[in-house]
Formats: structure tokens, sequence, C-alpha cells
């Protein structure tokens, strides 16, 4: 194990060395960057924040405002893998009340709708399976939320963590009975359970052996992956391992992909061939000055090459497929479509919304 | 002598030279004028400059006791120099002193003469003979001829130094054991947080008369460590009382302190290094620093209460051994986690000039704005720590509260907490601070004593207490009659608590809470600017206020205001991305934060940041360019695209 451990860091040094210096086009649309909240992968839909407390839609040459709520609102908007309904998060009071535990009205609705369903309130909302599942974070009460979206049932499972009210837990499902999220002890070491919801049975997968590290998840259709890396840059300690979907996750088999002493910050996304994180790629230990940049596990070969040549990642988005790098004022597109300040009109989308919208104008 | 040369010979040589240069001005007359009673032999004359330094303390050894020899026996009393002028220190004697004494004493004389005095008086500089019980003075006779002589310490503090040096009375009479006390107290013992600080801190020392008198008060208490360092047993004797006088009278900060001082007064670079590389919990051992530092690092350590200096130390070792200690605090309501190691930890610390001698459990918070302006607020007007009920974030509550209603803003403090007035059928809402704060009718244990005496005829001495639900025990007698709040202190925060009241031993439940705490930090539109909180910082409350665009602005902004702040808002995505991940486009978590010190080492720099999720006693280092990123991103969010990353001071 050591001797594969210390092989691939070889393999990833090297790698590494050969990659470096990719210039990654910018993101171009018709709206003003800052106000994006969402653009589906054709860039036929444009979700943006025309003014506080007010969300547009916006479609080629119509559009409409959908949300208008309390003018210190904000929102967020997010989507899962498949990419049929879209995640809104109204935040209150978003520049008078910052507050880590404020919980966020949340809703859905399917891409290039305007229609919401209100699902209940809390952080951090997720899609699961096909997009029939959600779940959320309740900060106060420190319990996850599961929800069927159809039958609305909701399912609660509350965490042992009470070291860290700030705390993030990632949740994945892997089928409708089974949960898989992370916790954190009152040591402070954070571990990944499963949770079979009709036994009510948890299972501890991995504990991380490392104070002060964090496990985040990520899934694709064909696997389940865990990253383990650093809260602080004093710990230098990053690991991704990966447990594939071969008719059902063997939960007690996780390869390792990747293993690292940098201070990577991770932020992981997964892909059908390739895992997307942020790199530390030049550190100053002592007082925790670093350079981060985006790197990519190839599955197929289990290269590591770093993507970026921007210095200053912090995380990784994938917007309906397209997967991009804020970087300041800047948002650069690792995949997909970067130029959507394109005019020219398309054909009608897969959601037979005849290019305008259900609302007349 | 000999050993005090032999520490370090090369530096005595420069220092000497250089004193000399720096002398020269003061004394050229008495270097150039020849004395009488010089002693014309070739072998005596001073080498040249590259000569050994052994062969200048020997011929300055020879010179020194042949003089001492032939004045000796025309020893003088002042009394018996009558028409005499120019009196000065005997160049013989000067440079005995120059060779003989402490470097760092000798820079200290180099600033005027009456300093030079001041060093004599107070025992601090030395002759080949070691201290100066008899000073040779040269002078210009009636006959216009310059002459040396011997006269009595004393005679010459009265005689020469009362006369030349008025200040130095004053100096006398402050440090006479009566007045100690005072003058400790009025003396500013100033701990530096960043190199410029410090050179100015030292540059101040080396400037300040009262220098050599707070050194001769340190050199008693070393001396006393010494066995046998003073034969005259009468002196030693006095000496040893007075060192146990002394022992009483100054803390150990301020012992460590004037021990650092005047043994490094020529060496700004291990002065400093004391200050800003030693490690921090050292500073709260030997008492400068508080030991709020590390209680909530140590297991064994109580939360309130003296702790013994053994338990201190064996703390340290601990942390010493395991910086993961620092992590993870012992209460869950410190803030957010993991905290640095506590290697990073002592050097933030280091580094931090913030005001964090309280308390305020940033994890018992949750409006971080009120934080940071509470902890702003406590800076510029320092309050003790007073015990406190409730979540303790109600320290920076208070502080927040405090500001906005001294300024007349208060109405921008929207928590309340209501009841329904059945006389006149409305409901009455009274602004609330979460917690209990000591006199302060605006805490939750007020307001809800304020409502009982109001609608259920409770006496008019009622006052409410909070208490933890695992604590409160509705069975047990005392909590039959009063009014008690019972809380969980890990769903009670700033602006959201999950309370019950009794009352004479039966629930109230028409007690309700309304709205959180909101309010504008920086503007959000150019109307109602004057009602952020910023401007009133900068306006009403009349603090300088600049904008930190840039690094450079950053550093020349500490440079100029030591104990400035920069404080700002960020979005925590850019800031501190391991801790907050971003799912969509433009996530931004709003986080603000104070910057209060600059770390530089090995061509990198790093800023000293606490957001206000940060417990107030463990700041983080962070980048520029992680900074940088943050306030943009905000900035990107702002309806008026605001920067918002100012320095007050």
């Amino acid at each position: 194990m050591a001797y594969t451990k210390i092989v691939l860091l070889i393999l990833v040094s090297i790698n590494f060395a050969f990659a470096a210096g990719k210039s990654l086009p910018r993101l171009l649309t018709k709206q003003a960057l800052q106000n994006i909240k969402f653009i589906d992968s054709s860039g036929r839909y444009t979700y943006y924040q025309k003014k506080p407390g007010v969300l547009n839609l916006s479609t080629n040459f119509r559009n409409q405002d959908f949300v208008t709520t309390d003018s210190n609102a904000s929102f967020q908007m997010s989507s899962s893998d498949n990419g049929i309904k879209l995640i809104l998060e109204t935040i209150p009071n978003f520049h008078n009340e910052p507050n880590l535990m404020k919980n966020h009205q949340i809703s859905y609705l399917a891409k290039g709708n305007i229609t919401l369903y209100e699902v209940g309130i809390g952080r951090f909302p997720r899609l699961h399976l096909v997009d029939e599942y959600i779940s959320w974070y309740k900060p106060y009460e420190r319990s996850i939320q599961i929800q069927q979206l159809k039958t609305k049932k909701t399912f609660e499972i509350k965490l042992s963590n009470r070291n860290n009210p700030f705390f993030q837990p990632q949740v994945v499902m892997l089928n409708p009975e089974t949960v898989v999220y992370t916790d954190m002890n009152e040591q402070g070491y954070e571990a990944i359970l499963s949770l079979n919801i009709p036994k009510k049975k948890t299972q501890v997968i991995y504990k991380s052996p490392r104070l002060g590290n964090r496990l985040e998840l990520c899934q694709s259709k064909s696997y389940l992956a865990y990253g383990e890396f650093p809260y602080t840059d004093t710990r230098s300690f990053s690991k991704i391992a990966m447990s594939k979907n071969t008719q059902g996750y063997s939960l007690n088999n996780f390869t390792t992909l990747y293993e690292s002493d940098d201070n990577d910050i991770g932020r992981m996304v997964c892909l059908e061939n390739s895992i997307y994180f942020v790199k530390a790629t030049e550190h100053n230990r002592k007082i925790g000055s670093k350079q981060t940049e985006v790197a990519q596990i190839n599955l197929v070969n289990k290269q590591v090459v770093i993507k970026s040549d921007l210095e200053q990642v912090s995380q990784i988005i994938n917007m309906d497929g397209r997967i991009l790098v804020p970087v300041r004022e800047n948002i650069y597109v690792l995949e997909g479509v970067s130029d959507l300040g394109d005019d020219t009109l398309k054909s009608p989308g897969i959601y037979n919304t005849k290019e305008d919208l259900k609302i007349g104008l | 002598m000999w050993p005090l040369f032999l520490q370090n010979r090369f530096y005595k040589i420069l220092g000497a030279v250089l004193l000399g240069l720096h002398l020269y001005p003061s004394y050229s007359h008495a270097q150039n004028l020849e004395s009488p009673l010089e002693v014309k032999s070739q072998d005596l004359k001073y080498p040249a400059m590259f000569q050994t330094f052994e062969q200048l303390i020997k011929i300055d050894e020879q010179k020194f006791s042949k003089k001492g020899e032939l004045l000796s026996k025309n020893k003088k009393n002042l009394k018996d120099l009558t028409d005499i002028q120019k009196i000065d220190l005997d160049p013989d004697f000067l440079n005995s002193i120059i060779l003989h004494s402490d470097p760092g004493f000798l820079r200290l004389g180099s600033k005027n003469k009456c300093f030079l005095y001041d060093l004599i008086i107070t025992d601090l500089v030395k002759t080949t003979s070691g201290s100066i019980q008899d000073v040779y003075i040269a002078y210009i006779n009636k006959e216009g001829e310059r002459e040396s002589a011997l006269i009595d310490k004393k005679d010459f503090l009265n005689k020469v130094v009362l006369s030349d040096c008025p200040e130095t009375q004053k100096l006398i009479n402050q440090f006479q054991v009566k007045n100690l006390d005072t003058v400790l107290t009025k003396t500013q013992f100033t701990l530096p947080v960043s190199r410029e600080q410090c050179h100015n801190v030292l540059l101040e020392w080396l400037s300040d008369s009262k220098t050599a008198y707070l050194c001769q008060l340190n050199q008693v208490l070393e001396d006393s460590k010494k066995p046998n360092t003073i034969k005259d047993l009468k002196e030693a004797a006095a000496r040893s009382s007075l060192a146990k006088i002394l022992e009483k009278k100054l803390n150990v900060s301020q012992k460590d302190y004037l021990s650092l001082l005047c043994n490094h007064l020529d060496d700004e670079e291990l002065f400093c290094d004391e200050f800003l590389s030693v490690s921090f919990w050292s500073k709260v051992l030997n008492g400068t620093k508080s030991d709020l530092y590390l209680r909530p690092l140590c297991a064994d350590m109580p939360d309130n209460g003296a702790i013994s200096v053994a338990s201190i130390k064996t703390c340290i070792n601990q942390i010493k051994r395991n910086p993961e200690k620092c992590m993870f605090p012992n209460s869950p309501q410190a803030g957010l986690v993991p905290q640095m190691d506590c290697e990073q930890l002592s050097k933030a610390l280091n580094y931090s000039s913030l005001n964090a001698d309280y308390r305020d459990c940033a994890g018992s918070s949750d409006q971080q704005a009120v934080m940071n302006l509470g902890r702003l607020y406590r800076h510029f007007e320092p309050t003790p720590e007073v015990p406190v009920q409730g979540p303790c974030s109600v320290r920076s509550s208070s502080a927040t509260y405090d500001f906005i209603k001294r300024f007349e803003t208060d109405e921008t403090w929207t928590l309340q907490t209501c009841y329904e007035d059945r006389v006149n059928q409305k409901e009455v809402c009274l602004k609330t601070i979460m917690g209990d704060y000591p006199g302060k009718p605006e805490s939750l244990t007020n307001v809800v004593a304020t409502i009982l005496k109001s609608t259920r005829a409770a006496d008019r001495n009622l006052t409410c207490k909070m208490i933890t639900s695992k604590t409160f025990n509705p069975n047990m007698l005392e909590y039959k009659t009063g009014c008690y709040i019972s809380y969980q202190p890990e769903t009670c925060f700033s602006s959201h608590c999950d309370f019950k009241v009794y009352f004479n031993d039966r629930e109230v439940t028409f007690i309700k809470q309304k709205n959180k705490i909101t309010f504008n930090y920086f503007p959000l539109n150019i109307q109602d600017e004057r009602f952020s909180q910023n401007y009133i910082l900068t306006h009403d409350y009349k603090k300088n206020g600049v904008s930190i665009s840039n690094l450079t602005k950053m550093r020349e902004f500490f440079k100029k205001h030591p104990k400035g702040l920069i404080h700002g808002i960020a979005c925590g995505e850019e800031l501190l991305p391991s801790y907050f991940g971003a799912q969509s486009l433009n996530q931004c978590t709003v986080l603000p934060l104070l910057i209060d010190g600059i770390v530089e080492e090995e061509g990198s720099m790093s800023l000293v940041v606490r957001t206000g999720a940060d417990s107030l006693q463990a700041p983080r280092l962070i980048g520029w360019s992680q900074i940088f990123s943050g306030i943009k991103a905000y900035q990107n969010q702002h309806p008026i695209r605001l920067w918002t990353l100012n320095g007050i001071y």
C-alpha cells in the first residue's frame, strides 16, 4: 500500500510538471456576470437577479420577473447532474444579517420554467436520484432533511456534531433507502456514514484519522467518491477515493485515486470520466499562504493534470454540465461552451417551451 | 568586569568606537584639552582603532589606575573648587566607562549628557574599578587651565548633575520607594505587535529619561538573584531588602518587560524577537497576556477563577507536545472550527493588536456583523470582562447595541420580545439583547421581568435569571419562586434562542420573540448611507477611515497606525474556501472580518484575520490574495458595488 502511494505521488508530481500553464476561456454572457444565478447547458435559459429581491428568467427576446420578494433578499440556484429540476434558495436579509446559520427559503422548479414548489427552510439543498429527492440541512436543529418531492414525505437525520455550530454536512443518496452523509464527532474528527432509512441503521464508511480534515462527497452515475482535505493550512494531507457502482455500491471497498501531502482545497466536481478538484501548487506552511489551481483526475488512466494557471482558485462549480471556475470578477470555463453572448435564435428545446415563457408578456 | 567584557568582545569594541563617535560632540572639548594630570607616557596612549580590544582595556586600566592614584591623594569636595568653569567628566573616566559598561546603557547614555549622568547615578555604568563610587571630573580653573579632580558621587549629583539636569531631581523623587506605585502605573509598557511598532517602541524607551531609573529597578532585581555581586556587606543587605520590596511592587509582566528592555537596549532585533518570535504562550505564562487564550485549550483549565502558574505551565507543555490541541477548543461556543494549530495560532496572536481580553463566544452568535462591530467598538473603548448569563455572545451584542444606541440609530435593532397588552389591546414589543449583561435594561432577563411586572403584577424588584435547561429543575425548591429563563446553550444564539420562561413555578407562554438583529454594516444605497454602521463609525464616532484596496495601502496603514483596525465584509467562499463551498454561481456567504496585523516571513506575507465566526482568542493567518478575492466577490454582489474593506483608527 505504501509503495503504491509513493508511486502515485511520483506520478502526480510528474504530471503536474508537464501540464501546468493552461489558459481557460472566460464565460461570456449577455447579462452582467455578477447577476447571473443559473444558465442552462444550451445557454437558452438565464436566471438572473435583476435587483435585490427580484429574480428574472430570460430567454431569447423575452424575460420575466418571476420572484419578487423582500428587497433585502438574494438568490442562489443550482442543479443536479440530471438537470431536470433546479433548486432556488431565497436568502432573506442577505446584506444586513450575516448569519452562518440563517435559514434560506428552499424551493424547486423545472429547468426553463418559473413555477416554484416550496420545500422548506434550511441550507445546502441538493437534488438526488434523478431529481426525485431533495436534501437540505437545518443548522439550528443540526439535522439533515430528506424529502421525496412527489410525496413530500420527509425523513430527518440528527447529526451528532456538537462541536461546530457552523458545520456543513455533505449528503448523497445511493438509492431511496440509503443516504450517505458526513458528520463530526466530539473530538472534531469527521466521518462518512451510511444510513439505511427503513432499518434506521447507521454504518460508518470512513472515519478520517486526521484531526482537522474535512470530508467531501461527490457522485456520478457510475461511482461515489469521497475526498479528504485539510480545513487549515497547517494540516497537510489530501486524498480522493472512489467506489464504483456496479449493480450497487460496495461501501467497504474504496479505491484511492489520489493522495498528497499538499494542502489542497478540494471542492470536487465528479463527472463520468474525471474528477476536478482545487489543488495547492505552492505553499508557505509557516504563514499559510498558498497558490491553488484546478486539477483533474482522469478516471481512465488515473493521471492527475493541472488545468488552470489562475493562481487563486477557490471553487469549482458544475452548472448544468458546464464546469466553471469563478476567480474574482471573471468566470472561467473548464468544460462546456464559454461564449454565450451569441444572439442567434435557437430551435425549441427539449422542454417544448417554444423559445418563450408560459406567461404572456 | 572581565566576564562582562568576555560576553561579547567584538561587539564591545564596535560599541565603544561607535559610542565614542556619538559622544564626541558633547565631550569634544574634554577629549581635546590635555589634562595637567595626563600621564605623558607613550606606552599609555590609546592605540589605533585596529589594535586589539585587550590592549585597549589594558591601557585603560593603567591610565585609570594611575590617574586614580594621583587624584585620590587630593580628593576634593566641590566646596574646595571655587571659581571653576565647564565641569565635565574626565576623558579617561569617560573612556573607562565606555570600555567597561553594557553597550545597551551606553547607547542610552549617548542621547545626551543628562542621560549619561542618570546612568552614573543609577549605577548602571561602570569603570575599570567596577561600580562608580567617585567621579573623575575635568574643569577649567580660575587661571583658565584644564584640571581634573576626584569627587564623591553625592557631590557630583548635588553640584553638577542637579544644576545641569533639572529633570533628574524629579526623576529621583519619582523613583523613591514610596512613589514607585504611581510611576509604575503611569509608565506604559507597550507590547509591540509589528516590527515597525517595535522599532518605534525601542526608540521611545531610548529617548525616555525614566529608562535609566527603570533599568536600575531591573538591575537591583537581577543582582539579588546572583549571589555575592556586591562586596560591601552593608550595601548588599540594603540592596537585598530593596529587591524584596521591588519584587512586590512590580508585577511579573513588568519585571519581564524591564529585563527584556534593559538587556537589549542596543539590539533592536533581539528586543523585537522576544515580542514577535517567542511563543505567545510564554507571554501568557509571564502574565503579559491574558490566560483567557489558554483556558479553552486545556481540559483541566476552569472557565473562570484563578489558575495557578503550575496549571499554565502544564497546559503550555501539553500544547507544545500536541499543537493540534488548539484546533478544537473545549467550548463548542468558541466559534468556527477547526482553528489554526497552536504554532500558527501563537504566531498570529504575536502579531495581533486587537483588544481580545474577554470572551464573546462566536459559536453562540448567529449574527456575525454584531460580533464584528462589538469587537471593533470594544477595541477602541475597552471594558473588562463581566460575568454574563445566557449566550456569552451577549458581550459583543451588548457592545454593538451600546454603539448604535449612543448614536441614536437603535431603531435598527429589530430583535424584540413581545406580549399582548390586554388593557390597551395591542401588542407591546421591547428591544432585546439575548442574554443577561449587567446593567443593561435591554437584556432578555430584564425585558422578561419588565413584561411580568406589567402583566403579572410581579414585584417591582423582580429579576430574572437565565439558567441552562440542564441545571434548571422545576421540582427543586429554589426554582419554585421567582423568574427563570431556561435555555439550551446549543440552541441559544444572539438572534435566535429557544427558551422557556418560568414565573413562580409556572411556565409563561405569552412572551414571544420577533425579528432578528439586522442592520446595514455598509450602506446599500446612497440615501441610507448615514444609517450604516461604517458611516457612523467614521462620521459620528469620529474615527478616521481609509479604504484599503491593495497590499501597499494595508502595509502603510499598519505602519502608521499600529493600533488601528481594518474591518470589512467578504464572501466566505473566497476567504475561507476550505470552510465554505459553492454549489451555485455567484454564491456568497456574507462574512464580516477584522484584520489587525501583518506577518511577513521568507518573502511571503499573511494577515491576522478574525471573521465574525471566529473565536476572539483564535485569529487566522490568511494571505492577501484570498482576502482580496473575498472582498471582490462581495463587491460583485453589493447593490452599489461598494469596496468593503476599510481601515479605521
